[in-house]
C-alpha cells in the first residue's frame, strides 16, 4: 500500500524542496538525501547545452525545460497482474518470456514478481527504493559510480529525483535462463525518472529487458522521461541488455547507459528507439579489464518530425579487449536522425579489436536527414580499428528483383526495409522481442508509406 | 653550430632542410602585433585601391572578434603579439633568374628548385619572406592568356578581376584565422587560365618563412575559366627557429563549367610553425577539383581543403597524407559539400602517426536535399609506429537526400610483423623494411604527384623513419 506524497512533490516544477521530500518520503538514509542534494545542485549549476556543444550540435533541445516538469507523478494501486492497465497487459503479454517482472507506472513500481526458482539461488530483483532498505551497502558501493551527476546535466537530475527503478543482483555463477524484465509505463503529463542497477557477480549470465511505453500523442501536453541505467558485469559474466523506448509522442528521452566489464565478461547490448518526440541516448561500454567483450547494436526508425539521438562510446580501458558495435536506422517525413559513436583505445590497451558500423536508410523523402558521425581516438599502436557508415535508399536493383518475381512495390519495399533492419534483429536470440520489433517497423513503415514512395 | 644547441635544448626533432639565410629586410611592421594601424600602414605600403583597404580593416574586426578555435588542436601557445604581420624581403620582384640575389638563390638551390626550373617546369612564384621575389612565366603561357602573378601584382595589374573574386569562396568572416590572413595577407598567386586553355605544365611556388617571430599570410586565388585544366603546386620548407612561429594561409579556388583544377601541396614547415590554413574550392557544372594535399612538417597544422559542389555533374577529390613525428599534430582532413545533383565526391586520408605525434582527421561531408543522385566516398587509413602515438577520426556525415550513396569507412592498424618479417628475410633491414611498408602505404598519394614531388615525399618520410627503430 503506497503512502500519500507530500503536495510538494506533485507541484508543477522541480526545485532543492521536491529533492528533500521525495528523499524524506522515501525515508533514505543522510548518504543519499545529501548525493541527491548534490545532485541538483549540480543540475543547477550546468547550463543548458545548446548547438554550440559538440555533443550536441545537432540536436537542438532549446525549449526543453527539464525543471518545468511536475517530479512526481503518483499511480494507482495494484494487487495482482490483472489490475494492471489493459495497455500494460498487452505489452506483457506480446513480450518476450520472462522469469521475473517489475512495472514502474509514473514514478511508482507498482507490481512486481519473480519465479520462485531465482528467489532460491538469490536473485535480487526489486524497485530501488525496496533495495536500498535490504542491500544499503551493496548500492551505495555502486549506485552512481558508472553514471555519476557531473556526467552530463541530465544525469545529474536523475541523481537528484530518480524514482521507482529497478535493482538486479545476480549472485556468482549463477546462470538466469529465461529474460527478467522491467516496463516503464506512463500516463500523466509529469516527469519519470527511473534509474536501472544491475550487478552480474563473477561467471552469472542474465538477459534484462528495459521497456518504455505509454500512448500520448503528440496533441498531449509534454511529459519528460529522463533515465540512468548502470550496468555492472563481473569477471567471466555474461549480461544482455536491451532497452526499448517506444513512447508516445508526447515524451522527451533522455536516458544514459554505461556498462563496466571486468575481466573476460561479456555485455551485449540492444538499444531501440521507435518511440517518443525527441530520444537522446547515450550508450557507454566500459571495456575495464582485459578479455571483455561488448556486442553493441541499436535500431531506430524515425517518422513524422522525430528527433532520434545516439551517442555511443567503445571505451577500451584493458588490452585484448573486443567491441563490435552495429547501429541501424531508417528515416522517413521530416525526421531527423543522428548518430555520433566513438571508439576510444586508451594508452596500453594493445591487441584492441574494435569495430564500428552506422547504416542508415532513408525511406521516400527528402525533407528527413541523417548525421553520422563514427570517431576513432587511438592512443595504443597494436590494435585492429575500424568503422564504417552508409547512408542510401531503397537499393533500385534490390526491388527490381523483388518485383522481377511478381512481388507489388509495396510489399517489395518492405521486405528491403525488413532485410535491412534483419542484420540486427538476426543478432538478438529473442523471438518475443524479435516479433515485437516486426511489428514495429510494419507499423512505421505502412504509416501512409506509399503516397510517399518516389 | 650554436643553433644545433639550441633546439637540442627545446627537445625538437632536428629539421632536416633547417638551414637559413642571413635576415636582411626591405620593409616591416616597425613593432610586432596588430591593429587597425599596422593593418592601413601594410595597405599603404603596397599602395593598394581604398577597397582593399577596407576589405583588410573590415576583416581585422572579424578576426579580434572570434574567439581562438577550441576544438582541433592546441593553440593555448600561441601570442598574437609576438608576430610581425608583414615583413617585405630584401630584393623586389625578380623577372629571370639571373636577377635573383645569391643568399635566395643558395636557399633554392637546396630546396632544389634550379633543378625544377632546368626541367623547364612552367612558371616559378617563389615567396621569399612575404613577397614573391622570383616570377617567370613561359612565354607560351603568356601567348595563351594565362595569368600567373604574386597576388600583390594581380591586385595591380587585373583590379576587375581581383575584385570580382576576391574573398567569394572564403569570406573574411569564415573563421579567425581566414579573418586574419584577409587583415593582413601579403603575397600568394593569382592564376587566371582563360576558357579552354590546359596548361599541361604544373605552375609552382615554393614558399619559405625566413624571419623569426614572423607569420606569412600569402592568399592565393585560382579562377579557371569555362573548359579549362590548370595544376597548381605549392611547396614549403622552413628553417628551424626557435620561438613559435604562425603560417595562416588562405586559398581560393574557382573552377568554371566544365573546368577542371588540380592543386598540390607538400607543406613541411618546421617543427615549431603553427600552419593554419583555409583552402576552398567552388566548382561549378561538370567541374572537378582536386586537392592534393600533404602534411609533413610544423608543430600543429589545421587544414581542412574543402569543395564546394554547387553545379550539377561537379566533381571533387581530396587526397591528404599526414605524418605526425615527435610532438608533432596533424589536424588534416577535407570538407565536400553537395549543394546540386549528380555530383560526386572522393576523400582518401593516410596518416602516420610515430614517437609521440598525433594525427587527426576531421571531415565534413554534407549532401543537402534536392542534391539526387549524389554519390560520395571517405577513405581514412591510419598507420601507428609506436605504442605512444596517436590518432583520431572525425568524419562528420550529414545527410538531408535520400537518393544518394555515401561511404565512409577508416582503419586503424601498425606495420604487419609478417610484412616486416617477409621483407627482412629477403635482407633489408628492420629499418629499411618499415620505410619500404610506409611508402607502401603512402603510395595512393605518392602517385598523384609530379614525379619530383613523389620523390621528395618518399625521400622526405625516409628521413623521419631514419632512427626509428631502436
Amino acid at each position: 500500500m503506497q503512502k500519500e506524497a507530500p503536495e510538494v512533490l506533485k507541484g508543477s516544477r522541480m526545485s532543492e524542496e521536491t529533492v528533500k521530500a521525495l528523499s524524506s518520503f522515501k525515508d533514505e538514509p543522510g548518504w543519499l538525501t545529501e548525493k541527491r542534494l548534490g545532485a541538483w545542485r549540480a543540475f543547477e549549476a550546468l547550463p543548458m547545452p545548446t548547438l554550440r556543444d559538440e555533443a550536441w550540435r545537432y540536436t537542438d533541445i532549446s525549449d526543453v525545460n527539464p525543471e518545468d516538469f511536475s517530479p512526481y507523478v503518483p499511480s494507482p494501486d495494484v494487487s495482482s497482474e490483472g489490475d494492471l492497465p489493459d495497455a500494460v497487459q498487452k505489452l506483457i503479454r506480446e513480450g518476450e518470456e520472462n522469469s521475473a517482472l517489475l512495472v514502474q507506472h509514473n514514478s511508482e513500481t507498482t507490481y512486481q514478481r519473480m519465479d520462485d526458482e531465482l528467489q532460491n539461488k538469490g536473485v535480487v530483483f526489486t524497485d530501488l527504493h525496496t533495495a536500498l532498505r535490504e542491500h544499503e551497502d551493496l548500492i551505495q558501493e555502486k549506485l552512481f559510480r558508472l553514471v555519476p551527476e557531473d556526467y552530463d546535466k541530465f544525469s545529474a537530475l536523475s541523481a537528484a529525483l530518480f524514482a521507482g527503478g529497478s535493482f538486479l543482483y545476480v549472485p556468482r555463477g549463477v546462470d538466469v535462463e529465461v529474460p527478467i524484465q522491467s516496463y516503464r509505463w506512463l500516463d500523466a503529463i509529469g516527469a519519470t525518472m527511473p534509474r536501472t542497477l544491475v550487478i552480474v557477480e563473477e561467471n552469472a549470465s542474465v538477459t534484462y529487458i528495459d521497456e518504455y511505453a505509454s500512448d500520448g500523442t503528440e496533441e498531449d501536453e509534454p511529459a519528460l522521461s529522463n533515465g540512468a541505467v548502470e550496468l555492472y558485469v563481473g569477471q567471466g559474466a555474461n549480461l544482455r541488455y536491451v532497452s526499448l523506448q517506444n513512447w508516445g509522442r508526447n515524451v522527451l528521452h533522455f536516458n544514459t547507459i554505461r556498462s563496466e566489464a571486468c575481466r573476460d565478461a561479456t555485455i551485449n547490448s540492444l538499444v531501440v528507439a521507435l518511440g517518443s518526440e525527441l530520444s537522446r541516448t547515450n550508450v557507454d561500454a566500459g571495456l575495464a579489464e582485459a578479455g571483455s567483450d561488448s556486442e553493441m547494436l541499436g535500431l531506430y526508425f524515425a517518422d513524422s518530425n522525430q528527433v532520434l539521438d545516439h551517442h555511443t562510446l567503445q571505451d577500451h580501458l584493458a588490452p585484448n579487449a573486443h567491441s563490435d558495435l552495429l547501429y541501424k536506422g531508417a528515416l522517413r517525413d521530416e525526421s531527423l536522425a543522428v548518430f555520433s559513436g566513438l571508439i576510444r583505445v586508451e594508452p596500453g590497451a594493445q591487441k584492441t579489436d574494435a569495430y564500428q558500423t552506422n547504416r542508415n536508410l532513408i525511406l521516400g523523402t527528402d525533407d528527413a536527414m541523417a548525421v553520422s558521425l563514427p570517431r576513432l581516438e587511438i592512443q595504443a599502436d597494436d590494435v585492429k580499428c575500424s568503422h564504417g557508415s552508409t547512408t542510401g535508399q531503397v537499393d533500385d536493383v534490390e526491388l527490381f528483383y523483388l518485383m522481377s518475381r511478381g512481388i507489388p512495390r509495396r510489399e517489395a519495399e518492405k521486405l528491403v526495409v525488413f532485410g535491412f533492419f534483419g542484420e540486427v534483429t538476426s543478432r538478438i536470440p529473442l523471438k518475443g522481442l524479435k516479433d515485437k520489433l516486426d511489428r514495429a517497423i510494419e507499423g512505421k513503415i505502412g504509416l501512409g508509406f506509399e503516397e510517399r514512395v518516389a | 653550430m650554436p643553433e644545433d644547441k639550441t633546439i637540442q635544448e627545446l627537445g625538437l626533432d632536428e629539421y632536416k632542410y633547417g638551414f637559413r639565410d642571413p635576415e636582411e629586410y626591405f620593409f616591416r611592421t616597425p613593432r610586432k602585433g596588430i591593429d587597425p594601424e599596422i593593418v592601413a600602414m601594410i595597405s599603404k605600403h603596397k599602395n593598394e585601391p581604398e577597397w582593399m583597404l577596407e576589405f583588410r580593416l573590415n576583416a581585422l574586426e572579424s578576426f579580434l572578434e572570434k574567439p581562438t578555435p577550441t576544438w582541433g588542436g592546441d593553440l593555448s601557445g600561441m601570442d598574437y603579439d609576438d608576430i610581425y604581420y608583414y615583413i617585405r624581403p630584401m630584393e623586389n620582384q625578380g623577372r629571370s633568374w639571373d636577377d635573383v640575389p645569391d643568399d635566395i638563390k643558395n636557399t633554392f638551390e637546396k630546396l632544389g628548385i634550379p633543378q625544377a626550373e632546368r626541367e623547364s617546369l612552367a612558371g616559378v612564384g617563389a615567396q621569399y619572406e612575404s613577397e614573391v621575389v622570383y616570377h617567370s612565366l613561359k612565354k607560351e603561357l603568356e601567348e595563351q592568356g594565362v595569368i600567373f602573378l604574386d597576388m600583390d601584382g594581380g591586385l595591380r595589374e587585373h583590379e576587375d578581376i581581383v575584385k570580382e573574386y576576391f574573398g567569394t569562396v572564403i569570406p573574411p568572416d569564415d573563421n579567425k584565422f581566414a579573418a586574419l590572413n584577409s587583415a593582413v595577407w601579403s603575397g600568394g598567386s593569382f592564376v587566371y587560365i582563360p576558357p579552354g586553355v590546359s596548361v599541361d605544365i604544373p605552375l609552382q611556388a615554393y614558399f619559405r618563412i625566413n624571419a623569426e617571430n614572423m607569420g606569412q599570410f600569402e592568399r592565393t586565388l585560382i579562377i579557371a575559366d569555362e573548359d579549362s585544366y590548370v595544376h597548381y603546386i605549392e611547396g614549403c620548407t622552413a628553417p628551424t627557429y626557435t620561438t613559435n612561429s604562425l603560417h595562416s594561409a588562405v586559398v581560393e579556388l574557382i573552377a568554371k563549367p566544365g573546368a577542371r583544377i588540380r592543386y598540390s601541396t607538400i607543406q613541411n614547415w618546421s617543427h615549431n610553425t603553427y600552419n593554419l590554413v583555409t583552402k576552398r574550392g567552388v566548382a561549378h557544372e561538370n567541374a572537378t577539383i582536386e586537392w592534393v594535399d600533404g602534411n609533413l612538417g610544423s608543430k600543429l597544422t589545421m587544414k581542412y581543403p574543402a569543395v564546394y559542389l554547387v553545379g550539377e555533374g561537379a566533381r571533387g577529390e581530396i587526397l591528404s597524407v599526414a605524418y605526425a613525428g615527435d610532438g608533432q599534430h596533424q589536424d588534416a582532413g577535407g570538407k565536400v559539400v553537395h549543394a546540386a545533383p549528380n555530383t560526386s565526391s572522393l576523400i582518401t586520408s593516410k596518416s602516420i602517426s610515430k614517437g609521440t605525434g598525433r594525427s587527426t582527421y576531421r571531415g565534413l561531408l554534407k549532401v543537402h536535399e534536392g542534391c539526387h543522385d549524389s554519390k560520395s566516398r571517405v577513405e581514412c587509413d591510419a598507420l601507428l609506429l609506436d605504442e605512444n602515438a596517436r590518432t583520431d577520426t572525425y568524419p562528420y556525415i550529414e545527410i538531408e537526400e535520400k537518393k544518394v550513396n555515401t561511404e565512409h569507412e577508416a582503419t586503424v592498424s601498425k606495420v604487419g610483423e609478417d610484412q616486416l618479417f617477409y621483407l627482412m628475410s629477403r635482407g633489408l633491414s628492420e629499418e629499411e623494411a618499415i620505410a619500404m611498408v610506409v611508402n607502401g602505404f603512402i603510395e595512393p598519394i605518392a602517385k598523384e604527384l609530379p614525379l619530383e614531388y613523389a620523390i621528395e615525399l618518399n625521400r622526405l618520410i625516409q628521413l623521419e623513419m631514419e632512427g626509428s627503430v631502436g
